[in-house]
């Protein structure tokens, strides 16, 4: 079982994540609805989580940014990049996401890259 | 003390003074034993005091009357030891004995200082000599008075002891002339200065003034106010003036001390120096001015030996010129005789050069007239033609048939010299008769010494020869050969001159032929302006069959306008008239056009004061009439244009002009044409800096405009913010300048639109932005949902079914959203382009593809840092979507597409091949377009390949689709991607 934390702006995409990873037997332990509060959120998580499902575009702080501050912190951390903008796929990679899913994903797209980041 | 005591002192100590004590001791000591040993040991009441006069004679002599002290103390020991060592009273005899000491020593003291006073006297005058010596010697060797005045001074000091000395000379009237000391050092200077003043010290105004040394006791106190008052203080000076006849040439001065001032034998030897120096003066005076006797002289000598040489000079010039004289007169009456036989020929040749026209006369007689007036045996002259054969030869003074040695001439077999002449270029020659006549059949009728053979030549043309046979008073000399030159040169003038006048009428016959039958009309007019002559040409211009028919007619009916022949006439008056145009009528009365020039003769010919020359224009004007009405219409489309038309220069120095701007620069400009021809800085002002700028940029480097170029700006314009454009195209001319000629148009309203239709296009992207995002977000939520009812395992089929569907739709709602948005982005040009990776893009886009079959095998040679382009991430895109259409329209349960990438040029050339079920060939033109698609039954949305196409040539490449195997699209299709290489 992994503990995962949502960012993205989209509460119904909270909602649907809770149900897919609820579905898969994985735990939320954090959601955050823009860059900057997830990056304080983590900054005083006691433990930190397992994987990140990280949005781009978002109020304050896009995806890209909050990836970057976030493994500054933690450089262990896995981040699965979801974003429906195709063209920051290089430079979320770049900023060193593990992993990227073009909206609408499909579940099993989703399970599988968790599954990767579990297994890897 | 005087020097002498003071050494004699200093003797006393120092030179064996020490061993006259140590002897007077001892002998003391001696004469203390003896009387103690006497009074004592011999109890005797007598010494033996003759020893005593030994330290007592001793003593005086040594010491003189200090000697008396050693005397006293041989005194008092023989009277004390009486009382001390014999304790009685002394005797008588020994009182004697003390007196008769101190008596025999005063008296041989005295003797003895009596003895010293003559060895100083001695010693001094030795001085004396000695410095009356050296100053003696100084004066013989020093020719130079300054070092003689210096060196006495020195040689007073250094032999006499005297303290310091100087002298000082003056010039008769008293003046200062020079000084020098010894002893003084700058302490005399200040005398110097005083005398250079004409102030001299006391006393030596007062030695100036009388003879005789002038003695001073204390130089501090008798010659108060000196500068030397202070350094020679203690001491006696002694001056003395140094004369010589009447003459005073100065002051010796010394200081000295006291004793020695006072001793008349010092003063006597003082003013014995003065006389000498004085003298060694005067005698250095007569020596001047006995040189400047004898080098003035010497000038005057050299002077006179000077003058002797110039005279001698010159008389032998004038003698020599004298004798040039009288030689160049024999010679100038022997050349006046020569030159009047000379003359004599010449003129007689001269006079047949301007009387004949004839040219085989004008040989004869030339030949004749040298034969009588330079008294020559024979002449002959040959005329050749073209330089090499003799065509006519004439000849004066054969004895035989002159014909027969004229045919032999032309018959062209010469003897040597003949040869020699005609090829080479020297014009006179004396000819060795028997070596260089040999085989001339006329050889012995020959009768002259010699034969001289002139070429007739001038202008660089040889005419032929001109040969002589020389009588044997006659001397082949240079002046004869000059004569022969002057005579051949004027001969070969005159031919020139006969086949001048021969081209010139020749010349004259072809013009008149040319008048005759040039196309051109030419008539002659006269004093009046009557037409006297035409040519045939002017004949038919006008209509005439006949000159006679046409002379007749009056001016006054050829010109159809009379002003026009006014204008002619007052035109003409004033001298030639150029290409005057009217119009004239011909003889059947139609108009055409004339123009004319006229010139007036440079040589005066009778009745021909004018000559006109004319031709028909009347097709020219009506072109020009034309071409006027094309102007004219042009003026129109000009001014009806809607914008300024202009031609603008940039002349090579990089300055600018509008040689021409159209009327609407009122209405686009609100100027005058000629403000901006006139200036064209002042469009500066109008423009707004920045676009000026451009502007000037854009045209000042011909090289890097566009053409045809174009530019556009802002401007305030009578107050209000314009945009106009300019279009034209630059064309270099021959001198370098650029010209354009172009548009300049009102474009603001253009404009506006475009900044409308920005703006929407602005917002329009914003609003696809959003709904990308905000609708993709709505997709991923609608399709995750679905997904999970769909894996929900007690779902209904029917349910099952719906959901499905729903999902499909979603995903392809979602699909079409993407592409939307990236078309969007290639047109917004948002992710400009750089030098990319080929690999990472193919990578991802391979294993998004695999994902969408079950067995899907892409076979590659695309490979991680080896293939470069210029491009951006949304090569992505194009892979993605050409693998996932490859995966799509597969249809086997294996999946197999090949991508192989390989060198093309400047591009990597990238092949999709799939085995898909094949693209019809219509649809392979249209597969591209998404418009072109429109109504036709294609699977998808088609805006894949639209986006495949976008991006691609967003990246200056290419993209095409081929079968793969050529003929047969079943066996499905090839992809052909070129992308231009990076890096």
């Amino acid at each position: 079982m992994a503990r995962i934390f949502i960012v993205d702006d989209e509460p119904m995409l909270h909602e649907l994540y809770g149900e897919i990873i609820g579905f898969n037997r994985h735990e939320i332990v954090a959601n955050a609805y823009n860059g900057e509060e997830a990056v304080e959120i983590f900054r005083e998580m006691d433990e930190p989580p397992d994987i990140i499902i990280m949005d781009h575009r978002m109020p304050n702080k896009d995806g890209v940014e909050t990836t970057k501050e976030i493994l500054k912190i933690d450089p262990n951390i896995k981040i699965i990049f979801a974003s429906a903008d195709t063209a920051v796929r290089g430079a979320a990679l770049a900023s060193g996401a593990r992993s990227f899913l073009s909206k609408p994903f499909a579940v099993a797209d989703l399970m599988d890259a968790i599954k990767e980041m579990v297994a890897g | 003390m005087r020097p002498t005591q003071l050494g004699q002192e200093m003797r006393f100590w120092e030179q064996g003074g020490r061993y006259k004590i140590l002897t007077i001791t001892a002998l003391l000591v001696i004469c203390c034993a003896l009387t103690y040993y006497f009074h004592a040991i011999l109890e005797m009441g007598t010494v033996f005091t003759h020893f005593f006069y030994v330290p007592i004679t001793l003593a005086a002599l040594w010491w003189r009357r200090t000697g008396l002290v050693v005397v006293v103390f041989l005194a008092v020991l023989l009277i004390f030891s009486h009382i001390f060592v014999r304790a009685e009273a002394v005797p008588a005899d020994d009182y004697l004995r003390a007196i008769m000491f101190i008596l025999i020593a005063s008296a041989v003291a005295t003797l003895s200082e009596a003895v010293a006073k003559a060895q100083a006297k001695t010693a001094h005058l030795n001085a004396v000599m000695r410095a009356i010596r050296n100053v003696n010697q100084l004066i013989a060797r020093e020719g130079d008075r300054d070092r003689m005045i210096r060196k006495a001074c020195e040689h007073l000091i250094e032999t006499r002891g005297y303290h310091s000395a100087w002298i000082a000379l003056v010039d008769e009237d008293r003046g200062f002339l020079t000084a020098a000391e010894a002893g003084l050092g700058a302490r005399f200077a200040p005398v110097i200065e005083m005398m250079k003043r004409g102030e001299f010290t006391r006393r030596g105004q007062r030695a100036l003034d009388q003879s005789g040394v002038v003695v001073v006791k204390d130089v501090a106190s008798d010659c108060a106010g000196c500068p030397l008052a202070d350094t020679c203080s203690g001491m006696a000076g002694m001056t003395v003036s140094l004369r010589s006849g009447d003459r005073v040439y100065g002051v010796l001065s010394v200081s000295i001390p006291d004793e020695m001032a006072s001793d008349a034998d010092e003063q006597t030897l003082f003013n014995e120096v003065a006389d000498d120096i004085a003298f060694s003066l005067h005698y250095m005076e007569l020596e001047g001015e006995h040189q400047k006797a004898e080098d003035e002289l010497g000038r005057y000598r050299d002077h006179l030996e000077k003058m002797v040489e110039e005279r001698t000079a010159e008389l032998e010039t004038v003698n020599y010129e004298l004798k040039q004289e009288i030689a160049e007169h024999k010679k100038a009456e022997a050349l006046i005789k020569h030159l009047n036989s000379v003359l004599g020929a010449i003129r007689n040749v001269n006079q047949l050069i301007v009387s004949e026209n004839d040219r085989d006369s004008l040989i004869q007689k030339s030949c004749d007239a040298l034969v009588e007036a330079r008294g020559y045996d024979a002449a002959w002259i040959g005329l050749l033609q073209d330089g090499k054969n003799f065509v006519t030869v004439k000849c004066s003074g054969f004895a035989e048939d002159s014909s027969r040695f004229c045919e032999y001439v032309m018959a062209g077999t010469h003897p040597p010299r003949i040869r020699n002449a005609l090829a080479r270029d020297d014009i006179f020659k004396i000819a060795d008769k028997s070596g260089e006549c040999g085989g001339c059949p006329f050889y012995s009728e020959c009768t002259g010494n010699e034969i001289a053979v002139v070429r007739l030549e001038h202008a660089d043309r040889l005419f032929g020869l001109l040969v002589v046979s020389l009588v044997a008073d006659v001397t082949a000399d240079e002046e004869e050969g000059e004569l022969l030159k002057e005579v051949a040169s004027d001969i070969a003038f005159a031919l020139h001159d006969m086949e001048m006048e021969d081209a010139h009428r020749a010349a004259a016959e072809k013009l008149r032929g040319l008048v005759e039958n040039i196309p051109i009309g030419i008539s002659v007019s006269n004093a009046e302006g009557i037409v006297v002559d035409v040519n045939p040409t002017a004949l038919k211009i006008f209509g005439y069959d006949s000159k006679e028919e046409f002379l007749k007619v009056p001016a006054s009916d050829y010109y159809y306008d009379q002003k026009d022949r006014a204008q002619f006439a007052k035109l003409s008056k004033k001298g030639s008239v150029k290409d005057f145009e009217a119009r004239f009528k011909r003889k059947d009365g139609t108009v055409f056009w004339l123009s004319t020039t006229s010139v007036i003769p440079i040589t005066e010919v009778r009745e021909c004061q004018l000559i006109n020359a004319f031709k028909d224009i009347t097709e020219r004007k009506q072109a020009e009439e034309k071409l006027l009405e094309g102007e004219e219409r042009y003026q129109r489309m000009v001014a009806n244009v809607p914008g300024m038309v202009y031609q603008f220069v940039l002349h090579p120095d990089g300055s600018m002009a509008f040689p021409f701007v159209s009327e609407s620069c009122r209405e686009l400009f609100g100027m005058e044409p000629h403000e901006i021809m006139r200036d064209a800085n002042v469009l500066r002002d109008i423009i707004h800096p920045d676009d000026g700028h451009r502007f000037y940029r854009s045209v000042a480097d011909p090289a890097k405009s566009p053409s045809p170029w174009g530019w556009e700006g802002q401007g305030t314009i009578s107050g209000e913010e314009r945009w106009i454009r300019g279009i034209s195209r630059p064309e270099r001319q021959a001198n370098g300048d650029i010209l354009w000629d172009g548009l300049i148009t009102d474009i603001t309203e253009r404009k506006l639109a475009e900044t409308r239709v920005n703006e929407e296009y602005r917002r329009a992207e914003f609003y696809i932005d959003l709904m990308g995002h905000d609708i993709n977000n709505l997709s991923q939520v609608m399709s995750g949902h679905l997904e999970l009812i769909l894996m929900m395992p007690d779902l209904p089929s029917k349910s099952r079914k719906h959901a499905e569907i729903a999902l499909d739709h979603v995903r392809k709602g979602a699909g079409i959203i993407s592409s939307v948005k990236t078309l969007s982005k290639i047109q917004s040009g948002e992710l400009g382009i750089d030098t990319i990776d080929i690999y990472p893009a193919f990578a991802s886009a391979a294993e998004t593809a695999k994902l969408q079959s079950e067995d899907v095998r892409i076979n590659s040679n695309i490979t991680e840092g080896k293939y470069f382009i210029r491009g951006n991430a949304l090569l992505y895109d194009v892979f993605s979507n050409l693998l996932n259409n490859a995966v799509k329209f597969d249809g086997h349960d294996i999946i197999e597409i090949d991508v192989d990438i390989s060198s093309s040029g400047d591009d990597w050339e990238i092949e999709f091949k799939d085995r898909g079920r094949g693209i019809r060939y219509d649809y392979k033109k249209i597969i591209f377009n998404r418009l072109e698609q429109a109504g036709e039954s294609a699977q998808g949305s088609g805006l894949g390949l639209t986006i495949v196409k976008h991006v691609i040539e967003s990246y200056d490449g290419k993209v095409w689709v081929e079968d793969r195997v050529r003929g047969d699209l079943t066996q499905g299709s090839k992809f052909i991607v070129l992308l231009p290489k990076g890096g």
